[in-house]
């Protein structure tokens, strides 16, 4: 309980700060950034949801449902771009295509043009980054709706065929729209993504919401106002949750069966098969073989500047973070999740319950935005300290606790830990009461209980819980770059300065290091998921 | 004329079991029943005949129109059959409204309005038109489902295990309902199901099926009381198994000897199967029996209500069930002699 309220602080003092008056500042940036901070927020969502939906869902499709070479590979490797950071494909794309990069060289080259001579799409717009967050974050619509679309019952499908409707007729008057509430859910993983998004957009000089809190709060010195431009952020997406749920209206959407039958796929064949391929191979391709491929390909060409003393530094710091991170969230997360079931075997506690909520919102709040709230009350806590001592013994103790890596650590913990108190809760749902009165007529109870039957039963969620947060902490960009130490760096942080002064081909080694480390949960991901569908690659008969 | 005609069928599925049929034919108006025990391909037979599966090989025809064949295949969207499955498989994103119209394409709104309204009365479920299918009873599903499934004014309703999502009570009112109804209607029917009971209560002809072939096909008496082999005798209801000898002119087995059919050229050792039923005891009070009289003890009865379950020991040692009604219920421990009733008495090789 004590535990949870201390992971909701930084989430509590955000919305808090909704509620403090941030002076004339508002007046200031209406007239000013805010116009422009709104549009291309409002361009990014839109695009985003567009390409994320349309790749996502018309892949996820194609994937359960067809039959075509390659889909058995497919049905994993779809995944794979959620291992490419949205800030490191950026500036991959941008080595690769703009004017400096071999692809405009190429060209040039090969027309005799010169720079006035042609027009080439700029990387660095807003389109860009839309189509840049839009490659890396489709998994997220792919995985839900291809678990919605596994889980449909292949029943319905085949009543609407003898209804008279073809595969496209079921698609959009069945599947589509049964598949609704996960898709929305899968958008609206990726548009919370797209807000915390501040290394793409920021590379690109497209100056949005997310980019607008950090100059708010580090130039302007105005947290409250960069809390209240984050909560308006956040608003946007619940509001998209909200207006699909007022949409359902009566209407329910979980099976009205529950009966599986191993899907019959269409079978695509000649130039439909080819365009599956192609549409399945394009997002892959573009979200992750080609930037990945680039990567690898410019740290051989410069091996000096991988492989010199700075990297294995890097490689360490980044590591040990991640680790001592991941280890105390997974900690925590196992407090939490048997504080909700009251102790190993006892009733839940609503109270309890809601706090352990509110302290898994984390997930929900953009890096940097929870850079603020994690750094108020961190500075707050060591001005007081720092007072009291110097009050009471003539000692300045400074600042104790901001800007150490207690409070980043702190801050991966309050970010990450929903991953972790997720995983760990499904698992240990699955241990039933009666699973615990059984040890207990036979004398095991407390934490005997939990070492002899719970540990075993869930050490391999732990297990994907430490990995899931492990890899997610290698990958933070935002929060890292406000709340580090003075001279700490990670590979995320040295990726990204590289990049920001233009080393493309130096960041190409750290960036490497974390897309590998980033594949890691992906292959995780898409084992479980295997395991967990019912019939997904079953025969017919039923 | 036949509605629908399966000819020489021959499939495999994916679970490396086939299905071979050589003809199966449902008349116009009638109730055919698929039944076996699961895994015995009626249900493959049933996606066949839906135009959900496509045949390795053989004919389909619906109303003289070849649907599959060597050269042709039409699939179940353009099949016109209707289709009702165990759990109805409702849309449950659509009202019960939008569920029926679902297939009626092609027509404009007050049309649909009026099919759908016909419907709704016809199945009894006025006033529910604008509810979704979670809010109605598994029963009122199933009437739902129905609806659809007849809308579009189907050649052929084809139904997989309608009944077996319903608890037993409501089950038998739903059955016969939907009996009724279908007969009304003159709807032309081919339903899979398990259970034998459901099979002799809904059929004009049942179709057996064991491991993708066809054992017998028939009425439902022909095949309860006319089985071609033990296993659809054993099928359709319960049986005790003993060793008979043919003679040229009996059957002789441990519970007596019965006189053989006049066309039955058989003699030598066969498997006998006599159901419950053809069992009649009678009570011993004292006298001596004609020659040849055979006779059990009591071990323990069970009353089922309208009738009780009797086992019997045979001197032999080898224990029957014998099935009675319940007035006549015997003690533990009483011996009574045993009279068998040859229409209930079948040999075979």
């Amino acid at each position: 309980m004590l535990v949870a309220l201390l992971v909701a602080v930084p989430i509590l003092v955000v919305f808090g700060f909704v509620f403090v008056p941030a002076g004339d500042i508002w007046s200031h940036l209406a007239s000013t950034v805010l116009p422009v901070y709104l549009l291309n927020t409002l361009i990014l969502f839109a695009g985003v949801s567009v390409l994320v939906v349309f790749i996502g869902v018309g892949t996820a499709w194609l994937v359960t449902m067809c039959e075509f070479p390659g889909r058995r590979l497919f049905s994993w490797a779809m995944f794979l771009p959620l291992a490419m950071p949205a800030y490191i494909i950026a500036y991959t794309y941008t080595g690769m295509f703009d004017f400096a990069g071999p692809v405009q060289t190429f060209l040039r080259d090969l027309f005799d043009w010169t720079r006035q001579d042609y027009w080439f799409p700029p990387v660095r717009s807003v389109g860009g980054a839309v189509l840049m967050l839009g490659l890396v974050l489709y998994p997220y619509v792919y995985l839900v709706s291809r678990a919605a679309f596994l889980e449909q019952s292949i029943c319905v499908l085949e009543v609407g065929r003898t209804l008279g409707r073809g595969p496209w007729g079921i698609f959009f008057h069945i599947a589509l729209p049964l598949a609704r509430p996960a898709i929305v859910t899968g958008l609206a993983l990726a548009l919370m993504e797209t807000l915390s998004d501040f290394g793409t957009v920021q590379y690109f000089a497209v100056d949005t919401f997310t980019t607008g809190i950090f100059r708010i709060w580090l130039g302007m010195g105005e947290p409250a106002a960069a809390a209240q431009l984050a909560a308006m952020l956040m608003g946007f997406v619940f509001l998209l949750v909200i207006v699909e749920r007022l949409n359902r209206g009566a209407r329910k959407y979980h099976h009205t069966t529950g009966r599986y039958q191993g899907i019959r796929r269409f079978p695509l064949s000649g130039l439909r098969a080819g365009g599956a391929f192609l549409a399945c191979l394009l997002p892959v391709f573009l979200g992750f073989l080609l930037p990945s491929g680039w990567l690898l390909h410019e740290s051989l060409r410069h091996p000096e500047a991988v492989l010199n003393l700075e990297f294995p530094a890097l490689a360490f710091s980044s590591i040990s973070v991640a680790m001592v991170a991941s280890l105390l969230t997974l900690v925590i997360a196992m407090g939490l999740v048997y504080g909700m079931r009251g102790g190993v075997s006892g009733r839940k506690n609503p109270v309890r319950t809601a706090a352990v909520r509110v302290s898994a919102m984390g997930y929900a709040i953009p890096g940097p935005v929870l850079a603020v709230g994690v750094m108020i009350p961190f500075g707050f806590l060591d001005n007081s300290v720092d007072a009291f001592m110097r009050s009471t013994f003539g000692i300045s103790t400074g600042l104790l606790l901001s800007g150490t890596l207690v409070a980043l650590i702190f801050a991966y913990m309050v970010r990450f830990l929903a991953v972790a108190l997720n995983t760990v809760e499904a698992s240990v749902g699955k241990i039933t009461p009666n699973m615990d009165r059984a040890a207990r007529t036979m004398g095991v109870t407390g934490l005997k209980a939990v070492i002899r039957v719970h540990i075993p039963i869930i050490s391999g969620s732990m297990m994907t819980a430490l990995l899931l947060v492990f890899v997610d902490v290698m990958k933070e960009l935002p929060a890292t770059l406000i709340m580090r130490p003075f001279g700490f760096e990670t590979l995320a942080v040295r990726a990204y300065e590289l990049a920001s002064d233009e080393r493309l081909s130096e960041a190409a080694g750290p960036s490497l290091a974390i897309v590998a480390a980033g594949i890691i949960p992906v292959i995780i991901l898409s084992r479980a998921i295997a395991r967990s569908r019912p019939g997904q690659d079953g025969g017919a008969e039923g | 004329m036949s509605k629908l005609v399966l000819s020489h069928i021959r499939h495999r599925n994916n679970k490396n079991f086939s299905v071979e049929i050589d003809r199966l034919e449902v008349g116009a108006g009638r109730i055919v029943c698929l039944l076996g025990p699961s895994g015995c391909g009626k249900s493959t037979t049933l996606r066949i005949a839906a135009g959900l599966e496509q045949p390795d090989a053989g004919e389909v025809w619906i109303k003289d129109e070849k649907m599959a064949g060597p050269d042709i295949f039409v699939g179940a969207e353009d099949r016109q059959v209707g289709l009702v499955f165990q759990d109805y498989a409702l849309f449950p994103h659509l009202s019960v409204f939008d569920n029926i119209a679902f297939g009626l394409l092609g027509q404009s709104g007050p049309e649909k309005a009026e099919v759908v309204a016909r419907i709704l009365e016809q199945v009894g479920l006025t006033g529910s038109a604008e509810k979704y299918p979670h809010m109605l009873s598994g029963g009122e599903q199933q009437r739902v489902a129905l609806a659809r499934a007849l809308a579009p004014n189907p050649r052929l309703l084809l139904m997989d295990e309608p009944f077996s999502g319903l608890d037993v009570v409501l089950r038998n009112k739903v059955r016969d309902e939907t009996l009724a109804f279908l007969k009304e209607t003159g709807t032309t029917v081919m339903l899979v199901t398990h259970d034998p009971e459901e099979a002799m209560r809904m059929a004009d002809e049942i179709v057996l099926m064991r491991n993708g072939r066809v054992e017998q096909q028939g009425t439902p008496a022909e095949l309860y009381s006319q089985p071609k082999n033990e296993f659809v005798a054993a099928f359709l209801g319960e049986v005790n198994r003993v060793e008979g000898m043919l003679t040229d002119t009996t059957l002789e087995t441990e519970l007596g000897v019965l006189d053989k059919p006049a066309e039955d050229g058989r003699t030598g050792a066969v498997n006998v199967l006599i159901r419950p039923e053809a069992i009649r005891l009678q009570r011993f009070a004292g006298e001596r029996h004609p020659e040849g009289h055979r006779e059990g003890r009591v071990v323990g009865s069970r009353n089922l209500g309208p009738f009780c379950l009797i086992d019997l020991e045979l001197p032999s040692g080898r224990r029957v069930t014998a099935r009675a009604a319940s007035i006549l219920q015997p003690q533990d421990g009483e011996v009574c002699s045993i009279h068998l009733d040859q229409r209930q008495v079948f040999a075979f090789d």
